[in-house]
């Protein structure tokens, strides 16, 4: 849809005026249950069933995750594994086993469902062996499919790939929106778009982040803007009360379409933050007078007190825990765990990555199930790149990995097809197969975006639709075909 | 004996070519037909035109005129020069007479039978050398045939150029201490020479002199010789000297005009101010021509225009603009603000001359006062200190900038355990902030903290038989961020198309995994033992420390350096050019100095690149003026950019540019950018002086001060203070090198949905702009405004020692001296802080609603309980977190 600038502007203005007027309502009556919060009860109630949240943990930086995911056992693909990760391979006593449901798809002539998750993911093992929680092998930017001779021009045949790949910011903004080179939406954006029907509650945005900014919650048509929670919560404003408060709340109303452009978007911002942070606050308070006790369940596992990701996911479960105090049915959390681009130092950074990265997903799924809503959470794990297979020193200690190409991500939650790998899992060789320059750079077997179908799919989105959000899937066999082996959503 | 050069010869070819060309005669008479007696036909000489220019070839005019017969004429006539030999006279060599057709006039002037008049021009010949105005004066002599008139003279003026503004050149200078004089006394000089070098306006302005001025002269370099005493007579006022004309008089060794000028252009002259102290002379500035200064645009420019632009100026220049700063400028400035650009100039000249304040230093400093704490959680403070007072303002705007371009972060615990490398690398972009960007680029590739945090710091060559290759990561940043970034660009900053019609990618990863050869083979200079002591050369390539925390991490302030056995010293094949391919050649030797060659070479060719001058322009222009430079305004930056990064031409284009400098963008509603925080705090902070009890000075027994006793604290302003601010960064959200990532706080690419993204308009700092971090700016200014900041790294001092608060009393003195009521007060109060704060923009905007606001609330407010009285308190807040106040425009 094309706005006229114009329009685009006034439309913009009478949405905010539309939601000034609503926040006089919520914040006469903060102190009872209030009347945002009856309305918003009732509507819960009237369709209690139908809530779906999805959680986007994004781990920047690129994850080598092949040191996630490892191969074991006395096939070729760990042989190959060991070849060609030398010094920086891990051990194979060292890995969480893991029981497949079925056999796993290998890339070339290779048969082996022996695989381990790095030794500091136990809990992530035990979620996988209980069928909470599948892995999704080699995904990546791809805007087609694409074999190795294509890649290195051997072929002979105009192939488009992915801009600039390997550069982090590029192929971050490719992963959470499309693999072009003009950025239009974030696919999360998009979707709060598509799905507007199911989010009525005009003060809280669908889209909130853990992490600022960020691609994957930029819509198309900008009139619903992602919400920036603080890590732990909502940050109070201290000492707004009186002359200050009626003051800077009566100069923040008086920005009109004369202001600067970016003056406007500062007051959108100051109104987003005043408009919601009443709701948010019951939220919140809901949430922790449901007896669920957040703190405890996830310093029980393992989750340090200054752990960014933990403080995020706990921050996600309590605004699902008390969601009947807004009447959002299709939210989109965005969360970040930064830290991932091991170039150097990558066994003890990763192992360390691991170590926090698996005792926060095992608070989350402690409490999502605590709360009973573990089945309505869906929670996707993915980062930019995998690594390069071989490393880029010979001290194990030292060295580290590079940019790569495809990797493994994860999903987890009631609705996954768990104890399965689903996409294509790597041969692991190098200057053959999938890999394009001799250092094991892995052509993704599936798509970031035919992974992302699935999810959108799930939330709402029919099969025949996703590629509205997804034009690239036109080059591709359908997500929901069996030969993609990638919809890791049970069959309902 | 430089300056008796070339003009003299011409001079003395003009002193004594007063020629006398055809010289009447009998000669002539050949010419006359014999014909019947008739009146002698009368001759006179009249000037239409008496000015001719070089610059612009516009001739000199003068008409002969006959009455009486109409018979061919010959007529003699004779040139000379100025009758004051001093003065300049036109030679030969200056100018050609010609007829209207364009051919020359020989020995005589000939008129044709029954021509009655004639015009001759007098057109310059361009010589291309500086002169002062020259006098050729004709004069016709008798002859046969005619008789003359009495108007038989004419003076013509011979110029270099007219003297629009255009044609000015301007001369800069600052003030020094005299040799062997110690003084703190400094300042600013400009001399504007008119287009025609007959004269020109003197200003300059100096402060802190010991005692009061005695004499002050333009003296000659290096003899000392007096050339030109400024009268006090003459001055308009005891202490600075403004719009004073100077004639170029010959004075001291010279006797004539021309040589004046040509010591002037050469350097020659410097001016000298006398104290009572100082008889011989305590400060002196010379006189330097500057050939890159853009004269002033000429724009009627109100007074109010020329302040609010001032003010800009400083808020593009600096961290934050303050009454002292905005009164120097404004003293030196027209009042219609004609001379704005050449002060403004100066002021950047001056700041080019300032010593860098090192942070390093300044770290040690808080290091050694505050024993108890390691120098990780010290590290951040040096830097607001450094913002609210250092004297290097430009310079250290400049290394904030750069900071966020090459990045390094203390968010790595790799890059925060090691504070004192982080000091030495912001040094290391200070001292390179007025250099070259080819230098900058080389000291970062070989500071040790960007080998750690780019991990190029032991990066080595592949190795076949482990399976192993060489670190990718610097060699990608170092293209994608530090120089010409991923796609080929015009000068214009204008992406360029292949024949696909798609963006050129400037590398692929092949040329990625060749560059990080190059940067194999770096690893650390020096070692010492385990406590820190003892440095010396180090000879391993492994080693990875020089002593624990807290010691002085010796290595890690010194570059890098090869350790050739682990540099990859093959054939590498790198970036394409204007076609070119770089490629470095294997080499055999293996030797030292063919890696560090061959790093010259590629840096060489990374900052050469064409796409680097655009590329590196944006981001400048976005850190100091505009989000969104137009493509003009990116070029004129990038051809001051040059091939090697000429930092002083590139913030001198950016700040000076017509762009940056036109007033009527404050209505755009557009042009600029979102303050990043950390830049608003520290313009709060410098408007309200921001201050703890303690001094980098000494002690003041007066007040409750405690001297420190800092041994640079010259280069910082009178009274600064040691600043902690400790947790209020973290409500910032933003710590100098404390990005993210290698990224920065923000992308330059980041357009946020709605009205900005839809008309194409990136506001990169909005990135940092969300629900939570708002509230947790404001909740920084609460805890500022009730309480102060005291950080718990405080001991042996109190809490009352380290806390920072804000000075309020020239709040209180806009608001008592103000007459009238309280809302006449209150509007005081508020449009001295919109002056300051915001350029006088919230008074001159269409929508009065927020200021209109602000003077309610703060006019009914009251003021009893000092430091920080609930009025004040409202008025900073305020206008501090107003939507209009976010954004430099």
């Amino acid at each position: 849809m094309i706005h006229n600038c114009d329009d685009h502007i006034l439309s913009r203005r009478a949405f905010l005026r539309k939601t000034s007027s609503f926040a006089v309502a919520s914040s006469l009556a903060t102190n009872s249950l209030g009347l945002m919060g009856l309305l918003n009860t009732s509507e819960a109630l009237a369709s209690a069933d139908d809530y779906k949240a999805l959680v986007f943990i994004f781990l920047n930086g690129g994850n080598d995750s092949f040191n996630m995911v490892v191969p074991r056992g006395a096939g070729q693909l760990r042989a190959n594994y060991a070849l060609n990760r030398g010094v920086v391979a891990l051990s194979e006593g060292s890995l969480n086993g893991l029981n497949l449901q079925s056999a796993a798809n290998i890339y070339g002539d290779i048969d082996s469902s022996d695989f381990g998750f790095h030794g500091n993911c136990s809990n992530m093992a035990d979620m996988f062996n209980s069928q909470e929680m599948a892995v999704l092998c080699n995904i990546g930017n791809l805007t087609a499919p694409i074999t190795r001779d294509q890649y290195l021009g051997n072929t002979g045949e105009s192939i488009i790939l992915p801009p600039r790949l390997f550069s982090h910011s590029d192929q971050q903004r490719q992963f959470q929106s499309e693999p072009t080179g003009t950025f239009n939406y974030g696919w999360g954006g998009r979707l709060a778009e598509l799905l507007e029907s199911y989010n009525n509650n005009p003060l809280v945005s669908p889209l909130i982040s853990l992490a600022g900014r960020n691609p994957f919650q930029v819509t198309l048509e900008g009139e619903i803007n992602s919400y920036t929670l603080g890590d732990t919560g909502i940050v109070p404003l201290n000492g707004f009360t009186g002359a200050r408060s009626s003051m800077v709340t009566n100069y923040m109303t008086s920005i009109d379409t004369s202001s600067h452009l970016m003056a406007q978007k500062y007051a959108d911002i100051f109104d987003s933050a005043r408009t919601a942070q009443d709701i948010i606050e019951s939220t919140f308070n809901t949430a922790e007078s449901s007896g669920v006790n957040f703190d405890e369940i996830f310093a029980s596992a393992g989750v340090s007190a200054d752990s960014d990701i933990g403080n995020r996911l706990k921050t996600v479960a309590k605004m699902i825990k008390g969601r009947s105090e807004e009447s959002n049915k299709r939210p989109i959390y965005f969360v970040e765990m930064n830290g991932f681009d091991t170039h150097a130092n990558m066994l003890p950074n990763h192992s360390d990555q691991m170590t926090e990265l698996n005792a926060a997903i095992k608070g989350f799924r402690d409490t999502l199930h605590e709360q009973g809503d573990f089945d309505k959470v869906l929670t996707y794990m993915g980062s930019e790149f995998g690594r390069t297979i071989t490393p880029n020193g010979n001290d194990p200690t030292s060295s580290g990995t590079d940019h790569g190409w495809g990797g493994n991500a994860m999903a987890f939650g009631g609705m996954v097809d768990g104890g399965k790998f689903f996409g294509t899992y790597p041969d692991l060789l190098v200057n053959q197969g999938l890999d394009v320059d001799g250092r094991g750079r892995f052509i993704p077997t599936n798509s970031s975006s035919q992974c992302s179908a699935v999810i959108a799919n799930w939330m709402g989105i029919a099969e025949g639709d996703v590629n509205q959000i997804f034009p690239s899937l036109n080059n591709f066999p359908s997500s929901f075909s069996q030969n993609s082996n990638i919809n890791f959503i049970k069959a309902s | 004996m430089r300056i008796f050069s070339g003009h003299f010869i011409v001079l003395v070819v003009s002193l004594f070519g007063l020629s006398a060309c055809g010289g009447g005669g009998g000669g002539a008479s050949d010419n006359i037909p014999p014909m019947a007696p008739a009146p002698a036909p009368e001759i006179s000489l009249l000037v239409v035109q008496s000015q001719a220019y070089e610059g612009n070839q516009n001739s000199a005019e003068l008409t002969i005129n006959r009455t009486g017969s109409a018979a061919a004429l010959s007529i003699s006539y004779v040139t000379a020069g100025h009758s004051e030999p001093s003065l300049g006279s036109a030679s030969s060599g200056d100018y050609e007479m010609l007829y209207e057709d364009g051919s020359a006039i020989g020995s005589t002037i000939n008129l044709s039978q029954n021509q009655n008049s004639l015009t001759i021009q007098v057109r310059p010949l361009v010589d291309n050398q500086r002169e002062i105005p020259e006098t050729l004066t004709l004069t016709l002599a008798t002859g046969s045939g005619y008789s003359l008139s009495e108007n038989i003279s004419a003076e013509i003026i011979i110029s270099e150029a007219t003297n629009d503004v255009s044609n000015s050149r301007l001369f800069l200078g600052t003030f020094k201490a005299q040799d062997g004089i110690s003084t703190s006394a400094s300042g600013l000089l400009s001399f504007i020479l008119q287009g025609d070098n007959d004269k020109g306006t003197l200003t300059y302005t100096y402060a802190n002199l010991g005692t009061q001025r005695t004499d002050q002269h333009l003296h000659l370099s290096p003899s000392g010789t007096i050339i030109h005493d400024i009268k006090d007579e003459d001055l308009q006022s005891a202490g600075n000297v403004s719009d004073y004309q100077w004639d170029l008089a010959p004075g001291g060794i010279f006797t004539t005009k021309q040589q004046m000028l040509d010591a002037l252009f050469d350097g020659e002259f410097y001016i000298n101010v006398h104290s009572a102290d100082f008889p011989g002379g305590e400060i002196y500035a010379p006189l330097i021509f500057d050939a890159s200064a853009e004269p002033p645009e000429q724009l009627p420019l109100s007074t109010a225009d020329v302040d609010f632009d001032i003010v800009r100026f400083l808020t593009q220049a600096t961290f934050g603009a303050t009454p002292e700063d905005y009164s120097e400028l404004r003293s030196l400035i027209d009042i219609d603000g004609d001379n704005r650009q050449q002060v403004y100039e100066l002021w950047i000249e001056q700041q080019f001359a300032m010593p860098a304040t090192s942070m390093l230093d300044l770290d040690d400093h808080i290091y050694a006062l505050f024993p108890s704490y390691n120098h990780a959680g010290l590290k951040p403070e040096s830097f607001w200190s450094i913002a609210s007072f250092a004297k290097d303002q430009l310079r250290q705007r400049m290394t904030f900038a750069l900071s966020e371009i090459m990045v390094i972060s203390s968010q790595d615990s790799k890059i925060r355990q090691r504070a004192r490398g982080i000091g030495s690398y912001w040094d290391t972009l200070s001292n390179n902030a007025f250099g070259s960007y080819r230098q900058l680029i080389e000291d970062v590739t070989m500071h040790p903290m960007m080998g750690v945090y780019l991990s190029h710091l032991r990066n080595q060559k592949a190795n076949e038989a482990e399976g192993t290759f060489p670190d990718e990561n610097y060699a990608r940043e170092v293209m994608q961020l530090f120089t010409f970034g991923l796609v080929h660009r015009n000068q214009d900053g204008s992406i360029i198309l292949g024949q696909d019609n798609l963006p050129i990618a400037t590398y692929d990863n092949e040329t990625i995994q060749n560059l990080a050869r190059v940067f194999t083979g770096l690893a650390l200079s020096y070692r010492s033992d385990n406590d820190g002591t003892n440095v010396k050369e180090n000879g391993s390539f492994n080693r990875t420390s020089c002593g624990p925390a807290n010691s002085a991490h010796y290595c890690w302030t010194q570059p890098m350096k090869f350790f050739p056995s682990h540099h990859d010293f093959g054939e590498k094949k790198l970036f394409t050019d204007n076609g070119e391919q770089l490629v470095i050649s294997a080499s055999s030797g293996a030797e030292l100095s063919e890696a560090v060659n061959e790093l010259g070479v590629v840096l060489d060719g990374l900052i050469d690149h064409n796409t680097t001058a655009p590329f590196i322009a944006r981001r400048l222009i976005q850190r100091f003026v505009t989000s969104n430079p137009s493509r003009d305004y990116i070029q004129r930056v990038a051809i001051a950019f040059g091939e090697t990064g000429d930092m002083q031409s590139v913030i001198k284009a950016i700040l000076l540019d017509q762009e940056a400098r036109t007033p009527s963008v404050a209505n755009s509603a557009t042009f600029g950018k979102f303050k990043e925080p950390l830049l608003q705090l520290t313009a709060v902070m410098r408007l309200f002086q921001a201050n703890s009890r303690l001094a980098l000075g000494a002690d003041d027994e007066d007040s409750d001060i405690i001297g420190t006793n800092y041994q640079y604290v010259n280069h910082f302003a009178t009274g600064a203070t040691i600043i902690k601010l400790g947790n209020i960064a973290t409500a910032v959200g933003q710590q100098a090198l404390g990005a993210p990532s290698v990224f920065n706080f923000f992308s330059p690419d980041y357009s946020p949905a709605g009205s900005l993204a839809s008309q194409g308009l990136v506001a990169p700092e909005l990135t940092l702009v969300t629900e939570s971090q708002m509230y947790s700016m404001l909740n920084g200014y609460h805890q500022f405004l009730n309480n102060g900041v005291v950080n718990y790294r405080r001991q042996p001092f109190t809490k009352d020692q380290v806390r920072v608060s804000l000075d309020t009393s020239g709040l209180n003195a806009v608001w008592d001296n103000q007459t009238g009521d309280n809302t006449a007060k209150a509007t005081a109060v508020v449009d001295y802080i919109d002056f300051y704060l915001n350029s006088g923009k919230l008074k001159q905007t269409d929508n009065q609603g927020t200021r209109q606001e602000l003077i309610t609330t703060i006019q009914s407010a009251a003021c009893v309980s000092e430091p920080m009285c609930e009025r004040n308190n409202l008025a900073i807040y305020g206008t501090a977190t107003a939507p209009e106040f976010q954004i430099q425009q």
